[in-house]
This record gives C-alpha cells, structure tokens and sequence, in this order.
C-alpha cells in the first residue's frame, strides 16, 4: 500500500517535472543540427537514399557494432545460463494448425526477411527488421516441430563469422581510408541501385545474419530451458 | 591508428571464440591470450606514443575515426593518455583472471573479451549515444557472468544488476531525447550547448544514471548487493575492467554536464562518503565490504570532480580509481579466504598490500594522488576536507578489520594464486613508478627540527633502538613467524624521521615505520587482532597528522588548530590514556623482539612530533602545556594503577610503558626549560628501560612459553642474568637514586616545583609510588617465587636476546653514574630554543644545580653502592640458608585442593588493594569506547536500512534522488 | 496547423505517458515478470519519445528520391533501431534470469529475493 502511495507519488512528480522541462519547446518546422545535415549530404556521402540505413551503418557504425555486441552478449549469456541448469522435458505438441502453417509459412517469410535485409539502403528495412524476421521463421519451425532441433552449433558459426565479417569490413575502412566502418572503400555506385552505397549492403548481410542467428538461439535456448521440470 | 586496434581486438577474440567448437579448449585459449597480448602490445605502445608515464599532460590523444565524415555526423573514439594506462589496467586484469574462470564456467569467455571491448569502449567514447551502448554491453555481460557463476546468490545478485541497468537504459534514453530535441547533436562536446529547462533535465537524469552506476551512496544498494552476491572471481574482473570503465567514463562526464555549480557533486560525494562508510563499519561479508569501499571510492569521484578541475583533476581521479580497481581486483582474486582453512605468511602481505594501497598508506600510489588532493580541498573546501578525512578514517578501520579477520583464512596456496599475486605486483611496481615522479616534493634537510643535537639525539635512539631488537629476531616461539623484514623498514624510516624537512616526508616517514610495524606485529601467533587494533589507531593519529599538515598551508606546522591535531595525533600514538587500548592489545600480541621496538623505540616517534610541533608552532610553549600536563599525570596514575592490576608479564609492561610516558608529557606540558631537559632525559631513559624490560619478557616468553604470571615464578635460579639486567632496570625505573630513573624524576619534580604546578606534582609522585607496587609484582611474579613445575627446564635466555640486554642495562648503569654525560648535550641545546621559560639547571663536573638543590648523581652512586656492598658482605659472612619451599607445599586442612594456578603466589597479587579501592568508581576506556563503537554502529545500521535488499527499493532511490535533484537545482537557480 | 499540434504533442504525451505507466509498474509490481513488463512498456514509451525528438509533422520518411525533398530528422530513428535491439537483447536476459531466480526461491515475488542485503 505504502509502496504503492509512494510509487505513484514519484511517478507524478517526475511527470510534473518532464512537463515543466519540455514546456518551452514548440513544434519544429524546419531540420536542425545533424539531422539537416544529414538530409543534404548523406545521399552524397554514403550512396544510400535509405538515409536511415545511412546513419546506422555508415555514419555511426561504431553504434551499430556495439548494438550488435549487445545482441551477441546477450544470446551469449542466455545459452550460457541456461546450460547450467537442468534442461526440461519435451514441450507440449503443436496444434495441426500451427503444425500446418509452420510447414508452409517459413520458406515466404525467410525470403521477405532476405529482401528488406538486402534493400536496406533503398527502403525501409535493413539488417535488424530483416534479421528478426528471419528469425521469426525460425521460431515458426521450431514452435511447430515436436522435437528439439539442436542447432545451435550451426548457429553459433553463423553467428561469429556474420560478427567477423562486420568487424573486418570494418577494419578495411581503417586501413585504407584510416576511418573505421566507412562504407566507400569500394565505389558508391548510383544511388538507387541495389548495388550501391559501398559496401553497406554487405554489412547490412552481415547484420542480418548476426541478429537471426543470434534471436534463434535464444528462442532455442528458451525452448530447450523451457518444459516442466 | 592501427595501434587503435587495441580497443577492438578483444571483440574479434570474442567472436572467434564463439565459434570455436570446444570452447575454452586450447584453441580458444590461444585465441584469447592471442589478442590479449596484441591489444596490451597496442595498449603500451599507445601508452608510450601519448606519454602517459610521467602523468604530466593526460589530455594528449589519438583519435579513432569511424564512420563517415566528422562528428557530430559520425562518432569518434578519443584514446588518451589518461586512458591508456586504465586500458593498461584492464588488460592486465583480464590476462590474469581469464584462466579462473576455465574451472566453473568454460563458456564464458566470449562475454569476458565483450566486457572487455565494452570497458574499453566506454573508456574512449565521446558521444553520448555511444556510451549508453558500451553502458548496455557492459551491463548485460555483467548479468550474464554473474548468472553464470556457480555461487549461491547469484540469481539474485544477477537480477539486482538487470532491474538497475533497466532503470538506466530509459533514465540515459530520456537524457538522449531532450539532448537531440534541444541541440540537434549527440556528442559530449553538445551538452555545454543545453541552456534552460533542458539543461536542468538532462542534468539531473545524466547524474542520476552516473551516480547510479557509480554505485555511490545513497544510490549503492545494488552495487553493494552485487558484490556481495557474486563469485568473487566475477567480482574481481569486474571491478578491474567494467567498474573502473564506468568510473573514468563518469569522471569525463561530469565536468561537461550544464549543471551549473560543480560543487554539488562534491557535496553529494562528501555527505556519501561519511554515511556510506558509517554503513560500511557494519558490513559483514567480504564482497559487501569491498562494495563499501567501491562506494567510496565513487564518491571521492564525485569530491574530485566538484573541487578540482584541468589536469589536477585527471591525473588524481586516474590514480585513485586506476589502483583502487587494481587492489579489489587482487583482493578478489585472492579467492574466498574465508572459506578456507589454514593459512600462509604470504597470504596475509599479499592481501595486507592491497588493503594499504585502499586505506592511501604511504608509498603505494593511491596516497600521492590522495596527499594532493586533501592538501587542495584543505585549502579551498573546509568543510568538504573534515567529510572526506572522517570518511576515508572510516573506510580504513573497516579494511583493517576486514583484513584481520579475513587473513587468518587465508588459503594456504595463495602463492598459487597468480592472478592475486600478480595484481599486487603490479601495484608494488607502481608504488616505484609514481613514488619517482613524486619525489621532488620529499625533504631531508631536517629543518623541522631546527636544533642538530636534538635531531642527533632521536636519530640515534630510534637507530640504537632497532639495533638492538635485531639480534633476537630469529628467537620466535611456536607460530610466530619472520618479522625481521618489516621491524628493520619500520625502524630505518624512524631513524630517517628526525631529517624530515617537510610534512610530507615527515607524514611519509611516519606512516611507513607505523604500517611496517603493523605488519610486523601481525606474524606473532593469534596477534591479527592486536594489528588491527594498531593499525586503526595508527591510522587515526595517522589522519590527524594528514590534517594538521594539510591545514598549515605549505609550512609543516602552524599555531592554532593544525598543531592541536598534531598534538592529538602524537598523544594517540603515545597511547595516551584513553587511546591507551592499542598499547596493552598490540604490545602483548607482538612477536619476538617487536613489542621492545614497539615500546621503547617507536613510541619515541610522538615525543618527536610533539617536539617538532611545540618548536614550528609556538617556538616550544604550547598553549594547551597545562592540559597536557594533567593527562599525563594522570596518565602515569591510571596506567600505573593499570599495570599492577595486570595478570600478565607483557600486559603489565604495556600499562607501564602508558604510565611512564605520562611523565614525558608532564615534561614537555612545562614548557621550560628544566621540564624539557626531564622529558628527554626521561625519554632517553625510558627506551633504554623499557627495552631492556621488553627484551628480558621475551626471553622469559622464549624458554618458557608462556608470560602468565600464574605460570612464572622463582626464575632467578633459571635465569640469573636476566633477572639480573630486568633488576636493573626495575630499580631505575623506579627512581631509586643509584640508577638513572631518579634523575628524570628529580628533573621533572624541580621543574613542577619551579612552575608552582603543586596538584600536578601530587598526582605524579602518587603514581610514582604506585610504580612500586608493579615493579615489585614484576620482579616477584617472574623472577622470585617458588618455580612452577612446568618451568623446571627453562635455561638461560640465548645470547641473541641476552646481549642486548647486557648493554642496555650497562647504558643505564653508566647514565645513572654519569647522567652529565647526557645532561651536558642536552642543556645547551634547550637554552638555545627561545620559547622556553625558566632557569636552565647548571652543570658543573658531576654536579647538576638548580634553584631547587643540587644532585651529584657520581656521589650519591658511590654512596648506594658502599652501603650495599657493606650490606651484601654482612649476609655472606652470615652464613645464612634460606629454606626453598616448592609451589604446593602448602596445607589445605582438609579442603580440596584448587588448581596450581589459583593457589600461585602472584595469582591475585594485590586483592586487598583491589578491594580496598573498591569504592572507587572504576573508569574503563574500554567501555568508553565501548559506547563510542556503539553510537558508531548504531548510526552505520541506521543507515544500513537504506540498503533493503528489495531490488525495486534501489529503484525507488534512484528516482527520488533526481527529484531531490530537480528541486535542489530548481531551488538553487 | 492545429491539426499537426495535435498529434505532435500526443505523439510526446502518449511516450511519457508509457513511460510514467512503466515506472509505476516498476515499482510496485511485484511479480519478477511483470516487472519484466513493466521495464518492456516504459522502453517502448522512450522510444517513441526518442522518434517524436527528431520528428516534423507532415514530412515523409527519410529515403530520398527525386520525388521527396522533405523528410524527417533520420537520426532518431537510427537510434531508435538501436535502443529496440537492446530493448529486446536486455528483456531477453532479464526474463531469463527472473525465471530462474524465481525458481531458485520458489516465487516469483521480488519480495523473497532479499538474501543480499545491508
């Protein structure tokens, strides 16, 4: 009850004080700081129209190689843990329409996740959206299958040559134009086309790889953890 | 820019390693030690390029491109100096920790090299959005490592970590929001641009989440429950990587947040640290208390960042957090010593090192950045020196506690513990490393002590003093094990004292002869408690020094308050009654030789900074003389009192020894001239005495096993010379004319007498007169007596412990004969200090004259031993035989007999005296300080209550706190 | 133009509103999972504060073309992507270890999870 009082006290406060903060701003009707320059020069720079993608992989790389540590150390630790712990029985079967759609569903869906991971530099998509739905193809078989597939070898390597493959490519911007993850160690191209803005669509590939990997071992894992006990 | 590669070569490890099928098979070591010692390669290359080694520019740096263009479009990584020797830090620990961690989790070594990058990562960032990525690396792979690892509580320590990082992630995202909203960039170079409501928002979430993160009180309670919780080899990785990231990380972040005035952060660093460390005194396990310490350490962070600014403020913060990480790191690795049994020597050095290089003890690093740094809020922040001085006296009582009680357990193998011993190591390089950039400031010309012969004087009594403890060194009972090594350091740093020409070095000199001797007193057997007790009021003087030194702006002393601490800083270190606990725990406990040293000589330390203080101060009169008069005597009362009540052959020349300093400070309290001459007469006297007591103790200690009244007695026949040079000096000490004693006493009376200071005279002679009744019970319960049975084959003490005996008691035979010899230094060199007051006394050949009479110490001499020599010859031609009765030759009428023990002669000695006095209310400084521990504890637990152990509590905290800070900023704008 | 007001300061309104909802479950919740909700609800709610950062009513999303000049900031929404991909790896390990550390004391209560304390 306390706590709840006290929660909700808190709670109002910080409202009062985010309201009060935010009071002096107006709505924008015009680009300001770095997202103007982005807009003007980022087709320019990078050779991608996406210039969400450009941001993300090219402009500031470094956060992306990070957020993919982040993924990477977080399935990491999950198989990690969940190996320690006694594993549970057989999951409870599918039902015939689960069955059903997980026999049909995933070949489309894998192919859907290729093409957003690929045209990420053209439209909306990219290595993450596209991984995860790869992903979700994944979880579809699995969720389908009586069984526990153990793939996890296969996906670990999958895993660690995507994050090589990112890590090099980004080392080659660091040797040649002495700036780590640049995308235009290899011509631009014309912006529009699928082969173009350098080397971002490979590193977009990599991504994908590295997060549908990654998100399937740790529904893996999960499933495996996951029975009665 | 290749060398750059040092920051992601552990990611790269990393990956390959999870690839690796077998992991943590020899192929993945490889890999891992492979980019290990590449990225340190890169690391020292950096290191050296930058010229990080002499610490003098830190700000030097290399940038790391990446993307495209330049920030604030892309984001950089600043590598700096400063940076580079944490990276140093890390590297190091994970290279000696990685391999720990093959034994309980194989797996995790991926997770290892990712907290890595992310520490290092977090270490060079310079945009905001950047960091919280490395913040999101860090924190996952620190719940994952703990979940991993095999010890009871990790769950929920694991938890606490994920509740907090959750709270983080949306506090820094809301920061990140309004950051962007306002200025339209992310780098950390942006948040000076932040002006009005948006600087205050981002301000107090940016604080919050450093404060959080910092584990600094009040916002500690996950950290501590973190450390607490979880295996101590995760604990330790993380301390020296992922800890010490985020400190570095934080201290590059608060100097640039638009908060205003910075002096917040040392307001909210000092009040922490006073209150976290009163926690941290009720701290029971290991983890928690390291996690108190950590805390402080935050926030010192948070002192330094609102007090010191520029280079100062890189290069303190970089010391003190680069080796306080390093130390945990290696208490750490040390493994959990309180699970196992037995223990080694070593283990308890190994772990005492780091526990000093925590508590700021001179010459490992962390006192030179600590030195600095008070002497700067000394002089600037007041108040803020007074919070941070008690914090750290606080933190250091409970590192020593936790060392006493921990280093007994020590594992046996800790030698086999390279990643403990290596992190020491490190920190012992150190010490040398930075101790040489330091140097300059140390001074041995002696000009604190302006007079040579005094300076002459000390210098050879602490030299004489160690000398002498040294023969009988390798004479050890039982357990007891080498201390040789810390008594000579202790003793040469003493003798250097006297040449100190400037605080620092005097602090430097004093603080090592008092450690190095806490560590000596440690190896005798069961004595953790008597170091530590030692060690806690030898840090408190020590700290009252620090004060004194620090607030006399450059010169080593000034009148006023700084020479008040001083002279309480000396006065606890006498053992003044009151602090006298430490003397009658230590010297009993102390091995061998050590308590002779202790007594006799090291104590001679705070008659010198006494003196120094009375001469830099006030030219020799110290206002508060008078006061100090009456403690000692009542001092030389109470503690003669103490000592004849004493069941125990050591314990009883503890009280003594507490007793007989009283009078030095009647001496010097006079501030004239024939009171100083009796105080260092006195002093002179009373090392020479007291070692020769203390030695004559040891041996008695060597042949029987034992210094238990109860179980002595009726040694003469055993051991006729000792009881002949302990007869000596019993007799001097005393004060009965022959021998030296009577000469300080007559000294000290006439200058009483001169000064008029009647009721002190009183209360002097009364405790000289109960100096009897101990020296008798001395004499009698060891030496005289009926020999108890367990005795009958004690022999002679060895010559080691018997020669330095003999010349003791010589030098108190010929300084009784010839007190002039002493006399006729001593004098001119008093008449020579202005601040005297009083008529010197006048020498002339044997004689000594003052306004009060004369003294011929030859005649008199000559006089005593004619008489005793006509005495002894009438008992010898007597012919008469004494009957020996043995120790139980005692009728009971019928009754049971009791123990051997009750029925000795010495057990009880003075009951009627006891019961005589009995109405007396009976004063205790043990209870005393009873209740000042108490009080003490009671405040720790209440704040203890803070820390419920309920996760969402932590969170409550960390919300409030930045409404409190919204309010206080508000308020304050 | 009031219109576009409108949904702007919904858009900040509807975020913090998450947020706020999210704290509050936070602290009060005491189920482990549905803390796990909880911290899920108020890291949506940021996100959504972190997109309106960079957002202007009536533009289009940043991929240009020759047939599209005005777009929105594509910062935020980069680091958008970035913070859901965390979002999810730390939920991930955070359910993982609720889980089994609500097996271990044999609740799901955070209240019996008070082993380490003071």
């Amino acid at each position: 009850m306390i706590r709840t009082i006290v929660g909700l006290a808190i709670v109002l406060v910080l409202a009062a004080i985010l309201i009060t903060v935010v009071d002096d701003y107006t709505v924008p009707s015009a680009l300001s700081g770095v997202g103007e320059l982005y807009t003007q020069t980022g087709v320019e720079d990078t050779g991608s129209v996406n210039l969400v993608t450009a941001v993300v992989v090219a402009y500031r790389g470094l956060d992306t190689l990070g957020e993919v540590v982040v993924l990477f150390s977080a399935s990491t630790a999950v198989v990690l843990i969940l190996t320690l712990i006694p594993i549970g029985a057989n999951p409870t079967p599918p039902s015939s329409i689960v069955a059903f759609t997980a026999g049909i569903l995933p070949g489309a869906i894998i192919l859907f996740g290729i093409y957003i991971i690929t045209h990420g530099h053209l439209s909306p998509g990219g290595g993450f959206p596209g991984g995860a739905v790869v992903a979700s193809a994944f979880l579809l078989v699995m969720l389908g299958s009586n069984t526990i597939p153990d793939k996890s070898k296969f996906l670990s390597s999958i895993e660690s040559l995507a994050g090589l493959t990112f890590g090099l490519l980004g080392f080659w911007g660091m040797f040649t134009l002495g700036q780590f993850l640049n995308n235009l160690v290899i011509p631009a191209g014309s912006p529009g086309r699928i082969i173009s803005a350098g080397i971002i669509p490979l590193i977009s590939l990599a991504i994908g790889a590295k997060v549908a990997s990654e998100l399937s071992g740790i529904f893996s894992s999960y499933r495996k953890a996951g029975g009665e006990e | 820019m290749v060398k750059a590669l040092a920051v992601f070569l552990p990611l790269l490890g990393a990956f390959i390693n999870a690839w690796l099928p077998g992991k943590h098979s020899k192929a993945s070591r490889f890999v891992s030690y492979t980019v290990l010692t590449a990225g340190l390669a890169f690391v020292v290359l950096l290191s050296i390029q930058l010229g990080a080694w002499n610490l003098a520019d830190l700000s030097n740096s290399v940038i790391f491109h990446s993307g495209v263009g330049s920030p604030p479009l892309s984001i950089n990584l600043e590598i700096t100096a400063g940076g580079t020797l944490a990276a140093l830090a890390m590297y190091a620990a994970v290279i000696f920790s990685i391999h720990r961690f093959a034994l309980h989790t194989p797996k995790s070594q991926p997770l290892i090299l990712a907290m890595l990058t992310a520490s290092l990562g977090l270490l060079f960032a310079t945009d905001i959005f950047n960091s919280f990525v490395f913040l999101e690396i860090g924190s996952i792979a620190t719940i994952g490592l703990t979940a991993a690892s095999r010890c009871g509580s990790r769950w929920e320590a694991a938890i606490k970590v994920a509740l907090v990082s959750g709270l983080v992630t949306i506090l820094y995202l809301l920061a990140v929001a309004v950051l962007y909203r306002s200025t339209g960039m992310l780098t950390m170079a942006a948040l000076g641009s932040l002006s009005g409501g948006a600087a205050v928002l981002v301000s107090i979430l940016l604080l919050t989440v450093i404060v959080t993160e910092l584990k600094a009180f009040p916002l500690a309670g996950w950290g501590l429950d973190f450390y607490q919780g979880a295996s101590s080899n995760v604990a330790g990785l993380y301390s020296a990587t992922w800890s010490l990231a985020v400190l570095m990380w934080a201290a590059k972040v608060l100097p640039l947040l638009p908060i205003g005035n910075p002096i917040i952060y040392a307001w909210i660093g000092a009040g922490g640290l006073v209150l976290s460390q009163l926690a941290g005194l009720r701290a029971g396990s290991a983890g928690r208390i390291l996690g108190y310490s950590t805390s402080a350490y935050a926030s010192l962070l948070l002192v330094a960042a609102g007090t010191t600014t520029g280079a100062f403020y890189t290069r303190t913060v970089l010391v003190l957090m680069v080796f306080s990480s390093l130390s945990k790191f290696s208490l750490f690795m040390l493994g959990n010593p309180w699970k196992n049994r037995g223990w080694s020597g070593y283990g308890t050095v190994l772990m005492l090192i780091p526990v000093l290089l925590l508590a700021g003890i001179p010459p490992l690093p962390v006192f030179w950045a600590k030195f600095a740094f008070l002497k700067h809020l000394a002089l600037h922040f007041p108040v803020v020196f007074y919070a941070v001085l008690a914090g750290l006296f606080l933190e250091a009582v409970y590192l020593f506690r936790f060392w006493a009680d921990r280093s007994e357990k020590i594992s046996v193998k800790a030698f086999s513990k390279p990643s403990a011993v290596a992190g020491v190591f490190i920190i012992l390089v150190a010490a040398i490393w930075i101790t040489q950039l330091w140097w300059g400031q140390l001074d041995f010309s002696g000009s604190i002590i302006a007079s040579s012969t005094l300076r002459n004087i000390f210098h050879a009594l602490f030299a004489a003093g160690t000398l002498l403890c040294l023969p009988g060194v390798f004479k050890r009972i039982g357990s007891e094990r080498n201390y040789w090594f810390w008594l000579l350091i202790s003793g040469a740093s003493l003798t250097l004292l006297p040449a100190a020409g400037n605080g620092i070095t005097f602090y430097i000199l004093w603080e090592i002869s008092a450690f190095a001797a806490v560590v000596g007193v440690s190896k005798g057997t069961g004595a953790r408690n008597g170091a530590f007790w030692y060690a806690v009021f030898a840090s408190f003087s020590g700290y009252l020094l620090l004060a004194g030194i620090l607030l006399s702006r450059g010169s080593f002393v000034m009148a006023g308050l700084p020479a008040l601490l001083m002279t309480l800083a000396a006065l606890v270190k006498l053992g003044q009654f009151g602090t006298h606990l430490w003397n009658v725990r230590t010297y009993p406990a102390a091995p061998g030789t050590m308590p002779a040293y202790l007594s006799g000589t090291a104590s001679k330390a705070a008659v010198l900074l006494l003196v120094a203080v009375a001469l830099n101060a006030t030219g020799g009169a110290l206002p508060w003389g008078r006061a100090m008069a009456w403690a000692g005597a009542l001092t030389a009362l109470a503690g003669a009192v103490l000592a004849a009540l004493a069941p125990d052959y050591k314990k009883l020349l503890a009280y003594a020894s507490v007793s007989q300093i009283g009078y030095i400070l009647v001496g010097l309290g006079l501030a004239s001239i024939l009171g100083w001459t009796a105080a260092l007469y006195h002093t002179v006297h009373h090392m020479i005495f007291k070692m020769a007591l203390f030695l004559g103790a040891a041996s008695v200690l060597y042949r029987t096993g034992t210094t238990r009244f109860n179980n002595l007695g009726g040694l003469v026949k055993k051991m006729p010379w000792t009881f002949a040079f302990t007869l000596i000096a019993v007799i001097s000490f005393a004060g009965i004319p022959p021998l030296a004693g009577f000469g300080g006493k007559w000294l000290l009376y006439n200058g009483l007498v001169e000064a008029g200071w009647l009721p002190i005279l009183i209360v002097a002679m009364f405790a000289s007169v109960v100096a009897f009744l101990y020296s008798y019970r001395l004499l009698h319960g060891v030496f005289l007596g009926q020999l108890s049975p367990k005795n009958a084959h004690a022999k002679e003490a060895p010559l080691a412990l018997l020669l330095p005996q003999g010349i003791l008691a010589a030098s108190i035979m010929v300084l009784g004969f010839k007190p002039t010899l002493l006399l006729n230094i001593l004098v001119p060199a008093l008449k020579a200090i202005p601040g005297l007051s009083g008529l010197a006394p006048v020498i002339q050949g044997d004689m000594v004259l003052t306004t009060m009479g004369t003294w011929n110490a030859w005649m008199v001499g000559i006089m005593v031993m004619v008489v005793f020599g006509i005495a002894f010859v009438f008992y010898w031609i007597s012919g008469h035989k004494p009957k020996y009765v043995g120790q139980l030759d005692i009728g009971f009428a019928g009754e049971m007999p009791p123990s051997a023990d009750e029925v000795h002669y010495s057990n009880n000695f003075f009951r009627p005296y006891t019961r005589a006095l009995a109405f007396l209310p009976r004063i205790h400084a043990e209870k005393i300080f009873c209740g000042v521990s108490k009080t003490f504890s009671m405040l720790g637990d209440g704040v203890r209550m803070l820390f419920t152990g309920d996760g969402r509590t932590y969170l409550a905290h960390s919300l409030l706190f930045l409404v409190l800070l919204f309010v206080f900023l508000n308020g304050g704008m | 133009m009031s219109a576009e007001y409108l949904f702007y300061w919904s858009m900040a309104a509807t975020g913090l509103g998450l947020v706020l909802i999210g704290l509050w479950g936070v602290l009060t919740r005491k189920h482990i999972l549905r803390i796990a909700l909880a911290f899920t609800l108020a890291d949506t709610g940021v996100n959504l504060i972190l997109v309106w950062s960079g957002f202007l009513p009536n533009r289009a999303a940043p991929i240009i073309d020759s047939s599209v000049t005005t777009v929105v900031d594509p910062l935020p929404q980069a680091l958008v992507l970035t913070s859901i991909v965390i979002g999810v790896a730390v939920a991930a390990l955070f359910v993982v270890v609720g889980v089994l550390a609500s097996r271990k004391s044999g609740s799901a209560d955070i209240r019996h999870m008070k082993e380490l304390r003071w």
